[in-house]
Parts: C-alpha cells; sequence; structure tokens
C-alpha cells in the first residue's frame, strides 16, 4: 500500500512538471484554436495515471520519474533525487538531522498516516461524484423524449449530457429556436469527441490526486479548454457568422444555474469560465493554414518529449549516488569517505522479487575470498566495491592479498545498462556486450563464492571456477560458458534466458549425493550443454511457463524435453512431457519430479 | 385538492391520460414509451407519483384522471395570473395584445366572456 503511494507521489511530481509545462505552452498557444490546448493536458492526464515512462534521450523532462524511490521505506537514511543538486541538498540535509530514535524509520509512519487519508479523501470524493451523478439522473428520470437522443424537461434550467455508453442530452424546455440549435450543436460535439467520457476519466484521475493542487489547477483548464474548442468547433462549422447570437444563448443558458456542477455531468462551468468563454467565441476568427500547422507541430512536438524520461543514470536503490565523472579524479581519502556511508546501504542481498519491486537496475555483487572474506559491491556505471574494512573504487580493488582488475568499466558517456561479465582474463571473454562491466579475475586469485544479482542487466560468467555460484536475475539473460561445475549451482531468472554452456566436471569436488544444481527460470528458455556427463549430479529446472529447454543443442518447445545425452538425475518441469534416453514418454505436468535412468 | 401544480412531463403525461382514458396500465407505458421515450418502470413511477397527489385513479391496473384538463389549466393559469401580473386581469391581457392583433371574432368571443364575468 506504502509502495502505492510513492508510485503515486512520483506519478504526480512528474505531472505537475508537465502540467506547469502545459500551463506556459498555453499562452503562445491563445490565439490558434482551443483544440490545441486540450490535446496537451493529454500528457498531463497519461503522466498521472502512467506508472512507467519511456525513456528516450530527446526528453524534454528535467528529472528521471522516480524522485522519490520506494527504498525512502527501508532505508536506513533518507535520501530524494530530484536531478537537481540544489532540491537534493537541502531535503536531504533534513532527512539527515532527523536522528530517527527508534529503530523504525519515521517516514514509515507518515506514509501509513498518508495513505490513510489519501484513501479517505479518494473515497469521499468518488462517493460524492457518484451520489451527485445519481441525484441528477433521479431528477431528470421523466424527461421527455425530442428526438434521437434528445430528452426535455422543465425541471432543469442547463443543458447537459448525461450517461457513459448511450450518452442522452438534457435541455431546459424553455430553450426553443434558434438557442436550442446552438446548444444541441455543442453538446453533440462533446458527444462525437466523447468528453462525456474524458471527464469522468479526468475527474477520477484528480480524485486519486486530489492532495495535489496543481492537479485541480490543470483539471478546471481542462475543462476550459473542452468546451473552448467545443464552442469553437459549433463556430467553425456554421456557414454565417453566429458568434453574437451563440454566445447570447450560452449567457442565457449556462449561467442561470451553477448549481448542478458535477464531474460526472457536464455542460456548465462558473461564471469565470462563461465570461471567458464568450470572449473566447466574439473573438474567433478562421485560423490561417500556417497557424494550424505550426501549432500542430509544436504540440507534436511537446507531446513526444514529456511523455518520455531521460535516461536514468544508473544509481541502485535512487539512493546510492554514484560519483560523477568529475569527483573520479578527486582524492582516494575523500572518496572513500562517501563510499563508506553509502555501501552500508547495499550490504544487504535481495531477493528477484524484491530486485524487481525496487526497479534495480545496477548489479550487487557479493564474494567471497578464499581466506573467508567477504566482499560486496555495487556495480553500476562507476565501480564500487568494498572489501572487509577497506574501500577502494573504480580501476582497482583489492581482496584479501590478490589484486583485480576491473577494466573498462566506462565504455561511454551513455552508462552500462547493468550487463556484467566475470571472467579469468579479458581475451578470454566472448560476445562482449559494448556496454558492459568486465571483471577480469587473475589465474592466481581463487573465487569461493559468487553471488551476482541483477534487475534487467544480462549476465556473463566465463572460464570460472567456484565452489558456489549464485545468479539471480529478473530480465537479464545468464551465460555460464566454460566453467567449471560449482559444488552448489543456482540460476534464477524470472523472464530472462539461461544458457550453461561446456560445463565442465574436471575440477569438480566429487561430492555427487549432496550437490544439487537448481536452475530456475519462470518464463526464460534454458539451454543446457554440459561439456563432461553430469549425470551423477542432481540437476533441478524449473519454468512456469511450457517454455523450451534445450539440451545438448536440441530445442524443445511446448514443454517436451529431450534429455539423452549427458542428463541430469531429476528435472523438475512447471508443464510438458519428457522424454528419456529409452524413449519413455511421461506426463510432466506440474512440478513432478522425473528420475531419469541411467544412459547405458 | 389545492396543489395542481404539474411539471413540463407530467402535464404531458396527463394529456396522454385524458386522451385515452380509461386505459390499461400496460398500454399506457407502451403509449408513453412512443410518445415521451419513456422506459416501462418510469411510466409506472409517474403512475404512482401522480396517483399519490390524486391526479389519476390506478384500480386493477386500470388508469383514470381524477381531474379534469380545464382544472388543471385554471390552476397554471392562476399560477400565472399571481405570479407574473398580481393577480391583474387586464394587465395580462394588455401583454398579450401588444405585439398581436385580433380578428373581429376573437374580439368578439373575448367580450362576450367578459360580459359573462361581470358581477
Amino acid at each position: 500500500m506504502m509502495k502505492i503511494l510513492i508510485a503515486l507521489l512520483n506519478m504526480s511530481i512528474a505531472a505537475s512538471i508537465v502540467a506547469v509545462a502545459v500551463m506556459l505552452a498555453r499562452i503562445p498557444l491563445k490565439k490558434v484554436p482551443k483544440i490545441f490546448s486540450y490535446a496537451l493536458w493529454a500528457v498531463v492526464l497519461l503522466r498521472l495515471i502512467c506508472p512507467f515512462g519511456f525513456e528516450s534521450p530527446t526528453s524534454l523532462m528535467p528529472t528521471n520519474a522516480e524522485i522519490i524511490s520506494p527504498a525512502i521505506v527501508t532505508a536506513p537514511m533518507s535520501k530524494i533525487n530530484s536531478g537537481i543538486p540544489a532540491v537534493d541538498d537541502t531535503v536531504n540535509l533534513f532527512f539527515e538531522n532527523a536522528v530517527p530514535l527508534t529503530s523504525i524509520n519515521p517516514i514509515q509512519i507518515f506514509l501509513k498516516i498518508g495513505t490513510c487519508i489519501w484513501l479517505c479523501g479518494l473515497i469521499v470524493l468518488i462517493l460524492n461524484a457518484v451520489i451527485g451523478y445519481n441525484r441528477i439522473k433521479h431528477i431528470v428520470y421523466d424527461a421527455t423524449l425530442v428526438r434521437d437522443n434528445i430528452f426535455e424537461t422543465d425541471k432543469i434550467s442547463t443543458a447537459f449530457v448525461l450517461g457513459f455508453i448511450r450518452p442522452t442530452i438534457y435541455i431546459p424546455t424553455v430553450v426553443k429556436g434558434k438557442q436550442l440549435d446552438y446548444i444541441l450543436k455543442h453538446e453533440q460535439v462533446h458527444i462525437r469527441r466523447k468528453d462525456h467520457l474524458i471527464k469522468p476519466l479526468a475527474f477520477f484521475v484528480v480524485a486519486i490526486h486530489w492532495f495535489n493542487p496543481i492537479v485541480w489547477i490543470s483539471y478546471y483548464l481542462m475543462s476550459k479548454d473542452m468546451e473552448m474548442s467545443c464552442d469553437e468547433a459549433v463556430l467553425r462549422k456554421s456557414n454565417e457568422d453566429i458568434r453574437q447570437a451563440y454566445s447570447t444563448s450560452l449567457v442565457n443558458l449556462y449561467t442561470r444555474n451553477p448549481g448542478l456542477l458535477n464531474p460526472l455531468a457536464f455542460g456548465e462551468g462558473s461564471v469565470k469560465t462563461m465570461k471567458a468563454r464568450i470572449k473566447n467565441v466574439l473573438n474567433f476568427k478562421k485560423t490561417p493554414r500556417w497557424a494550424i500547422v505550426l501549432s500542430s507541430f509544436l504540440v507534436v512536438l511537446f507531446m513526444a518529449g514529456f511523455t518520455t524520461n531521460p535516461p536514468q543514470s544508473l544509481s541502485i536503490d535512487g539512493l546510492v549516488n554514484i560519483p560523477t565523472s568529475n569527483q573520479q579524479s578527486a582524492p582516494v581519502t575523500q572518496t572513500q569517505q562517501n563510499m563508506d556511508s553509502r555501501l552500508t546501504l547495499v550490504e544487504k542481498e535481495y531477493t528477484i522479487a524484491q530486485l524487481e519491486a525496487k526497479n534495480i537496475r545496477g548489479i550487487v555483487v557479493s564474494g567471497l575470498t578464499d581466506n573467508g572474506e567477504k566482499a560486496t559491491g555495487v556495480l553500476s556505471e562507476n565501480i564500487i566495491i568494498k572489501t572487509g574494512g577497506e574501500t577502494l573504487k573504480l580501476q582497482y580493488y583489492q581482496m584479501s592479498d590478490h589484486e583485480y582488475n576491473v577494466d573498462d568499466t566506462i565504455t561511454d558517456g551513455g552508462g552500462t545498462r547493468g550487463n556484467i561479465l566475470i571472467g579469468r582474463t579479458k581475451s578470454s571473454l566472448s560476445n562482449e556486450p559494448e556496454r558492459a562491466i568486465i571483471i577480469t579475475i587473475p589465474d592466481n586469485a581463487d573465487i569461493i563464492t559468487l553471488h551476482v544479482n541483477t534487475g534487467s542487466g544480462d549476465v556473463s560468467i566465463e572460464n570460472m571456477s567456484t565452489l558456489i555460484t549464485t545468479v539471480k536475475s529478473v530480465s537479464g539473460n545468464v551465460v555460464i560458458k566454460n566453467c567449471d561445475l560449482p559444488y552448489d549451482l543456482n540460476l534464477q531468472t524470472v523472464s530472462g534466458n539461461i544458457d550453461v554452456i561446456g560445463l565442465s566436471t574436471e575440477n569438480t569436488y566429487d561430492y555427487p549425493y549432496s550437490f544439487e544444481a537448481n536452475i530456475i527460470s519462470d518464463s526464460g528458455k534454458v539451454l543446457f550443454q554440459p561439456k563432461d556427463s553430469v549425470s551423477n549430479y542432481h540437476f533441478v529446472f524449473a519454468t512456469k511457463t511450457s517454455n523450451s529447454i534445450t539440451v545438448n543443442g536440441k530445442s524443445y518447445n511446448g514443454g517436451e524435453f529431450v534429455l539423452n545425452e549427458n542428463v541430469p538425475k531429476t528435472v523438475h518441469i512447471g508443464s510438458g512431457y519428457i522424454h528419456t534416453s529409452k524413449n519413455e514418454k511421461q506426463d510432466g505436468l506440474g512440478t513432478a519430479s522425473f528420475i531419469i535412468k541411467d544412459n547405458s | 385538492m389545492n396543489d395542481l401544480k404539474l411539471y413540463d412531463a407530467e402535464f404531458k403525461f396527463m394529456n396522454i391520460v385524458w386522451e385515452v382514458e380509461p386505459v390499461h396500465s400496460k398500454e399506457l407505458s407502451t403509449i408513453c414509451g412512443e410518445r415521451l421515450g419513456w422506459k416501462r418502470p418510469t411510466t409506472y413511477t409517474v403512475i404512482r407519483k401522480l396517483a399519490e397527489r390524486g391526479f389519476v385513479k390506478n384500480e386493477n391496473a386500470t388508469v383514470t384522471a381524477l381531474v379534469k384538463r380545464e382544472q388543471v389549466q385554471k390552476y397554471e393559469a392562476e399560477m400565472l395570473l399571481d405570479k407574473a401580473f398580481d393577480g391583474s386581469i387586464p394587465s395580462f391581457i394588455a401583454t398579450f395584445l401588444k405585439d398581436k392583433s385580433l380578428t373581429e371574432e376573437d374580439t368578439r368571443a373575448l367580450l362576450k366572456m367578459i360580459e359573462g364575468a361581470k358581477e
């Protein structure tokens, strides 16, 4: 629930930025048809309801979407990351000074109370709207048919549209003649433009963001633009100059009773809006073609610019502030200090679900050296690695006595998407992605355990010999190539593919019965091509869907798996069939396990 | 019955009742559906409401009017006279005569009416 609120706050802030931009853009658009101003609000609406954005370098947004991180709840030290240094410094200073007295993060309490208040406000607004809608519906229940979808009644004094699927126009009985004609045209434009659906949708969104005054102002302005562009449509369609007559009927009809103001039935606004509308009607001129073309161009540009986010500078949790490039040359002592406080944030290990929830795109690496020293690090655009008490960064880091080369960490300004390659020497790494973090580990260093967690980054581990290898990835692909079979192998992805190629048992400890390898992908494909026979070991393959698992170069879709050579002993498959070398076909639906008989 | 105020829709409905009464309520709702665009429940609700106020009677699913058209017209006219003309008939007639000319026949009929109403 708190996560929803944080996501909501982020959407609200992003939308507010866009809304202010729309308000500014409306100034030069004053002289052109209001339909352009009206169209701009679509971006605000999208921002208010769409929790994720598309990244584009041409984005006009000043900051990335996630200003408040969901991890603010669990982080020992709260920080925000708005992209504007002055704002961040001020706000974060406040957070730092607020020393928590208890173990509970004070933000958490704020959020809990905030969520309750937000829900109450939402419910009150929605209830109010629904009750109001029903009240109006009850008032006009006996309105009588004029023609088509037009009904008249003397219980109302303002025309409006009611209903969602079959919108009905209600008009007061007193309106006759030309006036009636204009009013009907106006309401019919509303219906044709689906305004009777857009307005309640917009109101619903406003109700969700009720705590944000900018959203209310936007709603007010959007309604105004909607009405004005509707007026203009009526005027444009008319052959003669009806400005005078049309504005007279507006005054006569819509200003009489402001009592029916309801977001789910519309047609009227405040007196102030009415004045602006009449001014707009009287000033109406057919717009020259060049102005239309220019405005269309600007509007499209604006929309494209504000529906996308700028590319994310890689940061884990949005909490770890990765030093920028000019900080890299700063004296080591200073950076050490900075890093110590940051690294406390990442010493924790995340599950895949947590990674997914936190939208982590960097990589958390932790490992044990051969003399038992624990090393953890954040791999992202710049690398920060912490080992024991010592901290070093970038080009070199130390684990016990060995010096490891962390090479080519920054290939270009674009940063990495969190791809990571781990191998013995750089030259041994193949298929090197253009932007990747490459860790080369010299021959004289033994890695006992290797844990790699990524969000969307690909992980490639080559020519390695470890005792325990654990790779968890959400959407990244995992490649284990030409490695020794570790004593404990755990590969787990949500949607990423897993390739295990050229697994060798040459240096593997001989523990055939306590060994278990888990290769699990919820929806990715699994390719399994060991070099040596691994039939003495227990392998667990699992998919939640019936995706293909490829064994020894043959790919089997639809959940059919053939294991004939170097086969593992136990195979768990989410769904599908399995063939053994003896052509025994076994139903593999569910999570049943299969004991594959020896090949011989 | 003092309050003969009818809303526009109710008056249209009563017009139908006066025209076709006595009428089966089902048939009435069909007619209302055609002429007023009402759904069946709307007609029944209006019948119920007007029956409560004593305008119609709904017995054995047969609807009959309890109030005559002239009664309602008189009530409406009196209301209008009171509200807009302070109950003054001359100023009422004067307003209507402002932009219109009367035919010989109209004039005679009006005068006859006024003569008859004299005390």
